[in-house]
């Protein structure tokens, strides 16, 4: 009697929420539908509405946390890109003032500007970072590869991908490996980052010379032997519903866009 | 019996090395026997599984002098997928072989299976069997990134097991096994010669290899300096003094002659020394 | 002067997995001691926790007369030095020189003192050749010695070498016996972690079986080799000398080859 965890290999893999649930590459279409017509209609009002269904994706599928922290890093870049070339070209606009900071009088149409500017980047990168922050790569490489790519191409994509966790890892042994040498790894931020740097680059590079190794591991697995894999693991296919949602943003996008 | 594979006259350099990492080696191999490679590091074992593998020379370049014939074909003119599927590799270093791509053991021992197209319920069952064979099925939903060497090592030999090559080519599989673990992994060299694989392993293991090769090639400086039966070849005192470590049952008859006390023959394993002893200790009334 | 494990129990964090059980274990200065066991018997785990890169769940570990847990990792490694097993975690300098260095010039060592070490560690572990090599272009069983030279460089006092025998040939086994002999003419501790039993006889006085996340049984190797009934319940073998003698009926303690054979010219007479 095969165990609960073999047992799923029999049946297709299912989201765990709603989200998850459709298809990832329509998942990905409904996305990025979305946030191109958040990108070209480019109104505070489209990319707030963006942000706001982003968190309800994130809520979903318990990933706010990291969607926060993403849309913080976006907030910050964004905000200051932003403060540079949408604030300076409207200072000579008319009209009432919105604030004055270092004796520079901000009219209110350059503060709308920047908003719009600034929920913009918001939304059409959130609705992105949601869309990977809930998808793993291996789905999405397992629906490329029923829509025809080659199984190299997914892998190498993979392989890459994967390389992040093998730094990760290799950096976090290194350290430990330093740390028995005696050297100082504890510490407050300061410290861990000066200890750090001079690791990460030979690290990097390390992690990049182990692909040969690599390589050679996969060759003896019969890479590239076979132009159609199998797979263990197998996601449903996209039904009605997924390619009606599809549609639905795309349409949705392509209307909003011609409206505004 | 005509061999499966066949080294005539090979001599190779691996580029930028100034080096010959395999000088005029021949060697034949049979199918269903098990060849046990022994020697010094660095004397050429690695390099002679790489050539048998055909990685020499489609994967690593440099100046490739001599045949080498894989089922008749020369490895030159091998498609090197083809290659892959007929003869298994398990390398050396067990954390290189873990892919990275993969979330779990189970997912980890079936890439090879995915690669080849084979049947979804098929596969399933292959991982089953050869995890059960390996005593890896309780790591099933473990990450293969997170093993310790020694449970890497049978991940790695279970990925290269499920693809049921014809010939096995083995580089140290036990280095970082305990006792228990590597008798378990020659037990397994023993049921695929039985099921008619040819398994070659490059090993420092001299007494495991005593146990359960049919021949032995002993290697120094890319140079083949003895090669035989295992009896023939691990059997003589004398490679001791070529850096090639022979079973410690032999060492004992070897002492034991100097002692004055003849065995009849040169025992391999321990059962056969003991036996032989108890055989003189009965002879002599004791 | 000791490492001391005072009824220590240790959990991995992240798996909530109890390794080590209310272990007790000491290990003076000078000795030289090897810790035998089946794989996920707790070896690697109970010398990590003698290092600092573990720190215990429950119970106290001590270095020297100093708690550990009022230490860094990075301090306590600087009296206890750790080899670790997979050569590739501990390597990430591209030139075998700087690899050995690295270390002694974080510390702000002088040239000339560094030139030195680096020097003498590298005719002791016999890499001098590969000094100008990338440490992935030196096979695998010499990368060991590079690390072990990387750790004998910053001149600690207890050394933990995990199976340092692992896939070493003859002259690799002689050199590291080499450099174990080195080590300890200048009074410092080894403590081993292997499955290699012949190796652990000829080169270690006391041995440590674990098993069941304990200690089983601690004590000189000729007590230990010949208790066949722990070493069966730990799943470890004695040496296969003593296998021999042992069912030829030997009386005698064997462990070796000189010893099999005298007892065996002895049961002739």
């Amino acid at each position: 009697m095969d165990s609960k965890f073999i047992q799923q290999f029999y049946q297709d893999k299912r989201g765990e929420t709603w989200w998850q649930d459709i298809d990832p590459l329509c998942r990905f279409i409904m996305c990025l539908s979305l946030s191109v017509a958040t990108f070209t209609i480019g109104s505070w009002q489209m990319g707030l509405c963006a942000v706001i269904f982003g968190f309800i994706i994130a809520g979903c599928t318990k990933k706010v946390k990291f969607y926060m922290g993403m849309l913080l890093l976006v907030f910050i870049s964004a905000g200051i890109l932003g403060a540079i070339v949408r604030i300076p070209p409207h200072l000579n606009d008319g009209g009432a003032i919105a604030f004055t900071i270092f004796g520079v009088s901000v009219p209110m149409s350059a503060l709308m500007n920047y908003l719009d500017y600034l929920l913009m980047m918001e939304g059409f990168a959130g609705l992105l970072i949601v869309y990977f922050l809930t998808t793993e790569m291996r789905d999405i490489c397992y629906c490329l590869e029923r829509k025809g790519m080659s199984p190299k191409g997914t892998f190498l994509v993979l392989v890459a991908f994967s390389m992040i966790t093998s730094i990760q890892q290799k950096l976090s042994n290194v350290r430990e490996s330093q740390s028995a040498r005696g050297i100082e790894m504890e510490g407050n931020f300061g410290v861990k980052v000066k200890t750090i740097i001079p690791i990460l680059f030979p690290v990097i590079i390390s992690s990049v010379t182990s692909v040969e190794e690599r390589t050679l591991a996969m060759n003896a697995r019969a890479f590239g032997a076979s132009r159609h894999n199998s797979h263990l693991r197998n996601l449903k296919k996209a039904g009605a519903l997924d390619i009606g949602l599809m549609w639905i943003c795309v349409a949705v996008s392509v209307l909003l866009i011609v409206l505004f | 019996m005509e061999p499966i594979i066949e080294v005539k006259n090979v001599s190779y350099q691996y580029p930028l090395t100034d080096k010959l990492a395999l000088d005029n080696v021949s060697c034949k191999f049979k199918q269903g026997k098990c060849y046990g490679i022994v020697g010094a590091n660095a004397g050429g074992k690695t390099t002679l599984c790489n050539l048998i593998r055909g990685l020499v020379p489609h994967f690593y370049a440099g100046e490739l002098k001599g045949d080498a014939f894989i089922f008749g074909k020369d490895v030159r003119e091998w498609d090197e997928m083809k290659l892959s599927v007929k003869i298994g590799y398990v390398f050396q270093d067990p954390f290189a072989q873990i892919s990275g791509v993969k979330q779990t053991v189970f997912e980890e021992i079936g890439i090879g299976l995915e690669n080849l197209g084979i049947e979804h319920d098929a596969m399933i069952k292959k991982i089953i069997k050869i995890a059960g064979l390996l005593k890896i099925d309780y790591l099933f939903e473990r990450n293969p990134m997170k093993l310790s060497g020694g449970q890497c090592q049978r991940v790695a030999f279970a990925s290269v097991l499920v693809l049921d090559s014809d010939i096995i080519v083995i580089d140290e599989p036990t280095s970082q096994l305990d006792p228990e673990g590597s008798k378990e992994v020659f037990d397994i060299v023993k049921q695929l010669k039985e099921n008619g694989k040819t398994v070659i392993i490059a090993e420092h293991k001299i007494d495991l290899l005593a146990r359960y090769c049919d021949e032995i090639i002993t290697m120094k400086e890319g140079k083949i300096i003895a090669s035989g039966t295992t009896k023939e070849v691990l059997g003589n005192i004398a490679l001791m003094e070529q850096g090639i470590t022979v079973p410690q049952t032999v060492r004992l008859a070897d002492k034991l002659k100097r002692e004055g006390i003849v065995l009849p023959d040169i025992p391999l394993t321990r059962e056969e020394a003991i036996s032989l002893l108890k055989e003189r200790g009965e002879r002599h009334g004791n | 002067m000791a490492i001391e494990l005072q009824n220590v129990t240790f959990q991995y964090p992240d798996a909530n997995i109890t390794a080590l059980e209310n272990i007790n274990l000491m290990i003076n200065k000078g000795e030289r001691v090897a810790i035998i066991g089946q794989n996920g018997a707790g070896k690697s785990t109970a010398v990590k926790l003698m290092n600092n890169i573990n720190k215990p769940t429950k119970g106290t570990v001590f270095v020297d007369g100093v708690d550990t847990k009022t230490k860094t990792t990075a301090e306590v490694s600087r009296k206890v030095g750790y080899v670790f097993q997979n050569p590739n975690d501990q390597i990430f300098c591209d030139d075998v020189r700087k690899e050995i260095r690295y270390v002694l010039e974080r510390q702000k060592m002088p040239q000339e003192e560094i030139k030195k070490r680096v020097k003498d560690v590298m005719e002791l572990t016999g890499i001098r050749e590969y000094r100008n090599t990338h440490p992935y272009d030196i096979p695998l069983p010499i990368r060991r010695f590079l690390t072990i030279a990387s750790v004998l460089v910053t001149d600690v006092e207890y050394i933990i070498l995990d199976e340092p025998t692992a896939g070493q040939d003859m002259l690799g086994c002689n050199q590291l016996a080499k450099i174990m002999d080195y080590i300890t003419a200048q009074g410092k501790t080894i403590i081993t972690i292997s499955h290699d039993m012949e190796f652990v006889a000829e080169h270690f006085d006391r041995v440590v079986v674990m098993a069941h996340k304990n200690v089983l049984i601690d004590g000189d190797k000729n007590s230990i080799f010949h208790r066949y009934d722990i070493l069966e319940e730990a799943k470890v073998r004695s040496t296969e000398y003593s296998l021999i003698g042992k069912e030829i009926g030997i009386k005698e303690e064997v462990l070796a080859l000189e010893e099999l054979v005298a007892g065996i010219k002895k049961q002739s007479t």
